[in-house]
C-alpha cells in the first residue's frame, strides 16, 4: 500500500525564493513605455498650469475693458484679448479648470453607477441582470453625443446639467465593460472558494470582484476622459454648457469663431490646450492599457 | 481508520442527488438538460477517506461541487451531520459552510492573485469575524502546518511553485477548522514529484485535524494510496463503491474492471489489459437500463432493458452491475 515513498518528506520542496530575484518598482517600469511617460508630462504640465492660474495671471477672466478689446498677444497680455477685453490667459487657465473639473466629474459619475450595475448583472445574472443588460443596450443604440444634446435639450443648458447628460452616455459604456469582466472573474475557481469560507456576495463583489475587474475599468476611464472633455467642451461650444460670461474651453472657442479672421488668438490658444490635454490623456490610456491590459497588449 | 464498522459515525450522507445543466431552449431546438450528477446515494463515515474516481465528465467534481453547495441540485438532499444542508439557505448556510472546505485542482486560479497570502489564508476568519491580531497568529500557525515558512505570507500567488499554491489552498481550508474536506483533483494540476508530497501533507494533516476527506481524482494509483473506501462513478451515478484494497483486488463492475487494468503496473499484477471500446455517452441522452452497456462486453439484453441497482454484492462492497455475483 505504502508504494508512494514517504521519504521525499513535505517539509523538503525547495521553496523558490523569489525574494532574490530583483523586484522592479512597477511605477518606475510602467514609465519604460513611452507613450504613457509623454501621455503624463503633458497633463502634469497642463494641470499644473491651470492649477497655479492665479501664480501665473493677475487678471480677472470676466473683467470686461472695453478699452483694451481684440489686443494681440504682448508681454501684457500674453494670449491676447477677446471681443470683451477679457485676458485670454486667464480665460484659457481659468476655463481650463472648468473643463478638465466637468470631464473628471463625468467619468467618475458614469464610472460609478456604470460599474455599479456592471457588478450587479455580472454577478447575479438571472432576470435583473437580463433587464440591466437589455437597458444598456438601448442606451448604447443611440449616437452618445445626440442623446446627450436630447437631454441636455430637456432638462436646459447648464454646466451642471451638461455633466447629468454626458454621464448618462458613460454609463451603459462601462456597464458592458464591467458586466463583462464580472462574468469572467466570478467563474474562477476563488470565488468558488470565498463561497465555501462562507461570504456572502456583496463581500465577493468588494473583496475579489473589483480588485479584478479595476484595471479595465482604469483604462477605460483614461479613454473616456478625453472623449468626455471633448463632448464638455463641444456642449460649451453650441452653447450648451457652461453659460457667459464664465470660461470653458469650449465656450472660449465659441466666442472666437465669429472673429477668427479678424482675432486668430481667441482660437488658437483655448484649442491648443484643448488639443494638448486630450492628447495626452490619450497616450496614458494607451500606455496603461499596455501595462494592465496584458491580453490588448499582445 | 481503517478497521471501521457499520457503527461509526456518519458525517455526510447523500440521498438521491441529482444535478442537472438546464439545456438550450429556443425556436429552433430543445438540447435537453445535461445529467451530471443522476441520482447518487452516498455516506461519508467520520474520519474516512473516500475516493472518487472516474472518467472525465463522470460527475465527480460536479457531485464535489454540489456537496459544497456550489451546485444546487435538482432533487435529492445532502445531509451533514444531521443537518439538511439543501434546504439551508442566507446566513445559516454561510455559517454552516465553515464545517466543509474545499481544496481545488488548479491551485493558480484558485488564489486570488490581487491578495496576498496573508489575506488568501485569513479570509475564512475574517469572514468569521475574528480579530486581526488572533487572525494574524492563526496564519502564521497555518502557514507553518502546510510546511511553508511565515516570510512567504506577504507574497503573491504568482510568485509561489504549483505545489506551495497548493499548500496555500490547503491552509486557507483549514482556517475554518472544517470537519469535512472535498478534495476534487487536488494534485492533477501538479509534477508527480509533489503529487506524493501533498498527498503526505493532506494525510498527516487528516491525522492532527480529524478531517474527512471526499477525494476526487481520476489517479487510481493516487486513489489507492489516500483513500479508505472507493467510489467509481460513470455517467453521474456510482457504480461501485468498496474498501479500497477490496475495490482495487476484487473489481465487480466491467468498468472498473478497465479502469484498473489501465493502471500502469496492471498488467503484471495478472490483470489482463482491457481497452474500451468507443467513447463515453453524452450525460444529454444516457443509454437506456445499464449506462455502460454501450462499451461493456459483457453486455446482453437485460442491461438495456433494466438499469442494474447499486447492491451490496459482498461485505462492503457495493456494485451496479447485474453479473456482480
Amino acid at each position: 500500500m505504502n508504494d508512494l515513498s514517504r521519504d521525499t518528506a513535505y517539509t523538503t520542496e525547495p521553496a523558490e525564493d523569489h525574494s532574490l530575484a530583483p523586484r522592479r518598482n512597477p511605477v518606475l517600469r510602467a514609465f519604460r513605455h513611452r507613450s504613457l511617460l509623454a501621455g503624463t508630462v503633458i497633463c502634469a504640465i497642463l494641470i499644473l498650469l491651470v492649477a497655479a492660474a492665479p501664480l501665473l495671471t493677475s487678471a480677472d477672466p470676466n473683467k470686461q475693458s472695453p478699452m483694451t478689446i481684440f489686443q494681440p498677444p504682448s508681454v501684457d497680455y500674453p494670449m491676447g484679448t477677446d471681443a470683451f477685453g477679457r485676458d485670454l490667459l486667464a480665460r484659457v487657465l481659468y476655463g481650463g479648470r472648468v473643463s478638465m473639473l466637468s470631464s473628471a466629474a463625468v467619468v467618475m459619475i458614469g464610472a460609478f453607477f456604470g460599474t455599479l450595475m456592471g457588478l450587479v448583472a455580472g454577478y447575479f445574472g438571472g432576470r435583473p441582470g437580463f433587464v440591466i443588460m437589455r437597458v444598456v443596450d438601448l442606451l448604447l443604440a443611440f449616437p452618445g453625443i445626440l442623446l446627450a444634446l436630447a437631454i441636455t435639450a430637456i432638462l436646459g443648458p447648464g454646466l451642471v446639467n451638461g455633466i447629468i447628460a454626458i454621464s448618462i452616455i458613460l454609463i451603459p459604456v462601462y456597464a458592458r465593460l464591467v458586466e463583462g469582466a464580472t462574468t469572467e472573474v466570478r467563474a474562477l475557481p476563488f470565488v468558488d472558494a470565498a463561497v465555501t469560507l462562507g461570504a456572502g456576495p456583496w463581500r465577493i463583489i468588494a473583496t475579489h470582484i473589483v480588485p479584478n475587474v479595476m484595471p479595465s475599468i482604469i483604462v477605460m476611464t483614461t479613454t473616456w476622459l478625453g472623449i468626455a472633455l471633448l463632448w464638455i467642451t463641444a456642449l460649451g461650444f453650441i452653447g450648451l454648457g457652461v453659460q457667459p460670461p464664465n470660461a470653458e474651453w469650449g465656450a472660449i472657442l465659441n466666442d472666437g469663431q465669429q472673429f477668427i479672421t479678424l482675432a486668430w488668438w481667441m482660437t488658437v490658444f483655448p484649442g491648443l490646450f484643448l488639443s494638448l490635454f486630450v492628447v495626452g490623456v490619450n497616450l496614458i490610456g494607451d500606455g496603461l492599457r499596455d501595462e494592465l491590459d496584458p491580453k490588448v497588449a499582445n | 481508520m481503517r478497521d471501521m464498522d457499520d457503527t461509526s459515525t456518519t458525517l455526510v450522507q447523500v440521498n438521491g442527488l441529482k444535478v442537472h445543466f438546464a439545456g438550450e431552449r429556443s425556436l429552433f431546438r430543445d438540447t435537453p438538460p445535461l445529467r451530471a450528477v443522476d441520482g447518487v446515494d452516498l455516506k461519508i463515515q467520520a474520519g474516512e477517506t473516500l475516493g472518487l474516481v472516474g472518467e472525465s465528465g463522470c460527475g465527480k467534481s460536479t457531485l464535489g461541487r454540489a456537496l459544497m453547495r456550489l451546485e444546487e441540485p435538482v432533487s435529492g438532499s445532502i445531509w451533514f451531520d444531521d443537518k439538511n444542508l439543501s434546504d439551508m439557505n442566507g446566513t445559516e448556510l454561510r455559517k454552516m459552510r465553515r464545517d466543509m472546505q474545499m481544496i481545488f485542482q488548479d491551485p493558480l486560479s484558485s488564489l486570488d492573485p490581487r491578495m496576498k497570502v496573508r489575506r488568501i489564508i485569513g479570509e475564512g476568519l475574517a469572514i468569521a469575524g475574528v480579530s486581526r491580531a488572533e487572525r494574524d497568529a492563526q496564519v502564521e500557525e497555518l502557514i507553518v502546518k502546510v510546511g511553508l515558512r511565515t516570510e512567504h505570507l506577504n507574497r503573491y500567488p504568482h510568485e509561489f511553485s504549483g505545489g506551495q499554491r497548493q499548500r496555500i489552498g490547503i491552509a486557507r481550508a483549514l482556517a475554518t477548522r472544517p470537519r469535512f474536506i472535498v478534495a476534487d483533483e487536488p494534485v492533477s494540476a501538479l509534477d508527480v514529484s509533489i503529487q506524493s508530497q501533498i498527498i503526505n501533507l493532506m494525510k498527516d494533516l487528516q491525522r492532527e485535524f480529524g478531517l474527512t476527506y471526499l477525494f476526487i481524482a481520476h489517479d487510481l494509483g493516487v486513489v489507492e494510496y489516500i483513500s479508505d473506501r472507493v467510489g467509481v462513478m460513470y455517467l453521474g451515478r456510482i457504480v461501485e463503491l468498496a474498501d479500497a484494497d477490496d475495490l482495487y483486488a476484487d473489481p465487480r463492475m466491467p468498468y472498473t474492471q478497465a479502469l484498473l487494468s489501465a493502471v500502469p503496473g496492471g498488467a503484471e499484477e495478472g490483470r489482463e489489459r482491457i481497452i474500451l471500446q468507443g467513447d463515453v455517452p453524452s450525460p444529454r441522452n444516457p443509454p437506456s437500463g445499464c449506462a455502460f452497456r454501450t462499451r461493456c462486453w459483457r453486455a446482453e439484453e437485460r442491461c438495456s432493458a433494466e438499469r442494474p441497482q447499486l447492491r451490496e454484492v459482498k461485505p462492503r462492497h457495493w456494485a451496479a452491475c447485474h453479473f456482480a455475483d
